[in-house]
């Protein structure tokens, strides 16, 4: 489904990405861990099309496009999403004007019909309630002035409303408490119940997501490379050992 | 095109302005009130003493006036209008089709270059309000007209001067005490462009205490040629009332508009003014207020969206006169092309007027590397309990929100179009006339589509 193939990416002329090679295939859960600066933000955001990155070499392939070559909407009507580790806010832009905008251009782009007004709110009112939001939200400006927990709630309401075939979650987990951790990993899992034509990478520091999002492969990203990939218990591992661990065995390998 | 005689603070009037003034002194009919004899011919004498300004004039230094001065225009107040029912007609449907201001309110007075054409408006004369134009009231005698008119603007540049001279007409509104009205007066001033005319309106509004009413002045155009409006409203609010103002200027891109508003605010009277500006080759707009009982308020909220060279000037003026009073400031402009805005937004707090609060913004987005915004708050405070701010911002539309909004799948024409709008919206969402926020919006949006369309091709 996702292949990416020796992607160097700079930004301002430095080279956060040195070579990245990864493989999602369809029904596939894969984790990416890492520490601070190694590169999974700009991994995700490249994948995303943000343009301020620069990509010096390599591929990314989306099923059978080249994605690399298409601006950032038409890779979220691919059907491509990423939950930000920063959602931005957007005063004057309410939640549901982004969303029904964005639904009914992904709909027409795929040749389909738009959503009428009163479907689209009855979509919104039944995803809403399951990341335990109250409608309220749904007519405040996107992210504005929201919690930071608020704000990673809000990325997986819109995932759900957007129904992504592959879903990049990018810290999603950071800075939320237990219960909405959970409430987090319950709105992923509900994409999962449905994995045909479907993949989901979740970006995270922290073992704890992995408990309630059991991924089928686990990657570590360090300074931009992917130095060491598993199954699940590679998270535990690191958890137990530390980067430090994996730094050590590079140095070895070197 | 006149050959023009300045000096360093002074353009000197051109010989057809005094030509113009010779006419109307023979033309003037017996029925003009002698007072407005006087100030006409007062007008004149500082008309010749003061000129135009130049741009070495503080007040005028990013907006330069010689090429509206340089045209020579016909005085509107030599036309007949009313012979021409093809040109009433074209306007009549000109209302009716433009979403903006069609079916507005019951209450409507329409102007074709100045002059006001009966059969499309309807005049109100009951026990709570009047709204008739002012060239009846001045017939009818009514003495408040005559206690008011031309009493709260000076004249402070040739502009005003030319105005006392030459107006033709304009709105009356006089609200009695205790009138609460929801449906707005709506005055409708049409250029018809069918040759390059000096258009002169003077509008008046007197509100008595505890009222409350909306009042909405349009400025548009028939056809897309040159002319120059040039435009005067004061108002004058009552004890405890409420005045809603909307001026909406849409005119052709090749014609010159110069407009003030001047208003004088009573104890705990609020006037609130929205200045919405999209059309005209050159804008200037002065929007004076006197705070001159305590307890009062004014809030001033405005909006400039230009394109191609338009330019903007908006001169906004509080005094302070009177202590616990409130000013309240957001002016935003959304700059396209070679366009150019100019704020400048002056407070005076006068020695006395303790407690004074005084707040004051001015929000810029450029959406091109060659649109240019000059941005300036003036304060005078010669008191000292008083809690005043400003702040003035100039940005573009942020890569981080454009992105998020294409990472959703909106494409990225109709995204930057969102984005606009919302930037719009916040100084709109303070219009309570929700028919006309709503049009004004889409204003916005259109626009903002269209440069894209424009600058894509
Ligand atoms: N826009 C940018 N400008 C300059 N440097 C950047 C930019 N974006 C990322 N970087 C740099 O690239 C490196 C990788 O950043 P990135 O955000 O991808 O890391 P990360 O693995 O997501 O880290 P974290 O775990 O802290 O989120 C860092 O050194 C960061 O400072
Ligand atoms: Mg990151």
């Amino acid at each position: 489904m996702l292949k990416i193939k020796d992607l160097v990416v700079k930004v301002e002329d430095k080279e956060i990405l040195k070579g990245v090679n990864l493989e999602v295939n369809v029904g596939e859960v894969h984790a990416i861990m890492g520490p601070n600066g190694s590169g999974k933000s700009t991994l995700a955001n490249v994948i995303a099309g943000k343009e301020s990155y620069e990509v010096v070499n390599g591929e990314i392939w989306f099923k059978d496009h080249n994605i690399l070559e298409l601006p950032p909407e038409e890779r979220a009507h691919l059907g491509i999403f990423m939950a930000f580790q920063y959602p931005v806010e957007i005063p004057g832009i309410s939640n549901a004007t982004l969303l029904k905008t964005a639904i009914n251009e992904i709909r027409k782009a795929r040749g389909e019909e738009e959503l009428d007004a009163m479907e689209f709110l009855t979509l919104m009112k039944e995803k809403i309630k399951l990341l335990d939001m109250t409608e309220e939200m749904l007519s405040r400006s996107v992210n504005t002035g929201f919690s930071g927990g608020e704000k990673k709630r809000n990325e997986i309401f819109q995932m759900l409303m957007l129904e992504p075939k592959l879903a990049i979650l990018d810290e999603t987990d950071s800075g939320l408490d237990i219960d909405a951790l959970k409430i987090v990993a319950n709105g992923v899992n509900l994409l999962r119940e449905n994995m045909k034509d479907r993949a989901i990478v979740v970006v995270t520091h922290y073992q704890r997501l992995l408990n309630y999002i059991i991924p089928d492969f686990v990657h570590v990203l360090y300074d931009g490379r992917i130095v060491k990939s598993g199954n699940k218990n590679l998270a535990l591992e690191l958890e137990a050992k530390g980067y430090d661990w994996i730094k050590n065995e590079i140095n070895v390998e070197v | 095109m006149t050959e023009l005689m300045s000096k360093k603070y002074k353009i000197d009037i051109p010989d057809w302005y005094v030509k113009s003034f010779d006419l109307i002194q023979k033309n003037t009919n017996g029925a003009m009130p002698d007072i407005l004899k006087v100030y006409r011919t007062s007008s004149f004498q500082k008309l010749l003493e003061i000129g135009f300004p130049t741009t070495k004039v503080e007040d005028w230094k990013y907006t330069n006036v010689y090429p509206i001065i340089e045209k020579k225009y016909k005085a509107s107040n030599f036309i007949n209008i009313f012979e021409n029912g093809e040109l009433i007609n074209n306007v009549k449907n000109l209302i009716e089709s433009n979403p903006v201001i069609s079916f507005l309110s019951s209450f409507q007075l329409v102007f074709i270059d100045g002059h006001y054409i009966d059969s499309l408006s309807s005049v109100q004369k009951n026990e709570r309000f009047i709204l008739q134009p002012i060239s009846q009231a001045l017939k009818s005698e009514n003495g408040t007209v005559l206690n008011h008119l031309n009493k709260y603007s000076i004249i402070e540049n040739g502009f005003n001067a030319l105005n006392n001279i030459f107006f033709i007409d304009g709105f009356y509104l006089e609200v009695k005490d205790n009138v609460i009205e929801d449906e707005p007066f709506v005055a409708i001033f049409v250029q018809s462009g069918i040759e390059p005319l000096m258009i002169n309106s003077r509008n008046l509004i007197v509100v008595g205490k505890h009222s409350k009413v909306k009042v909405i002045e349009i400025f548009i155009s028939l056809n897309d040629e040159v002319s120059f409006t040039n435009s005067i409203t004061e108002a004058v609010l009552g004890e405890n009332s409420f005045v809603e103002h909307y001026k909406y200027q849409a005119e052709s891109e090749k014609s010159y508009h110069i407009g003030k508003i001047q208003s004088e605010i009573l104890r705990n009277a609020n006037f609130t003014s929205h200045n919405l500006v999209f059309g005209a080759a050159i804008t200037r707009n002065d929007i004076n207020n006197v705070l001159n009982g305590e307890g009062s308020e004014v809030h001033m909220y405005g909006l400039y969206f230009t394109q191609n060279a338009q330019h903007v000037d908006s001169h906004t003026l509080v005094d302070h006169a009177k202590p616990h009073c409130l000013s309240n400031e957001l002016y935003k402009g959304i700059l396209a092309d070679n366009s150019r805005g100019v704020f400048n937004g002056k407070i005076i707090v006068r020695k006395g007027a303790q407690k004074t609060n005084a707040y004051q913004s001015n929000k810029n987005l450029l959406l091109s590397g060659h649109a240019k915004i000059d941005t300036k708050p003036q304060l005078e405070i010669f008191a000292d309990d008083v809690r005043c701010t400003h702040g003035a911002t100039v940005g573009q539309v942020e890569d981080d929100s454009l992105f998020y909004l294409r990472a959703r799948g909106i494409e990225e024409k109709t995204a930057r179009t969102l984005l606009v709008n919302a930037f719009a919206n916040d100084v709109l969402m303070n219009m309570t006339f929700e028919p006309f926020r709503e049009k004004i919006s889409e204003v916005v949006s259109t626009r903002m589509n269209l440069i894209q369309t424009r600058s894509a091709n």
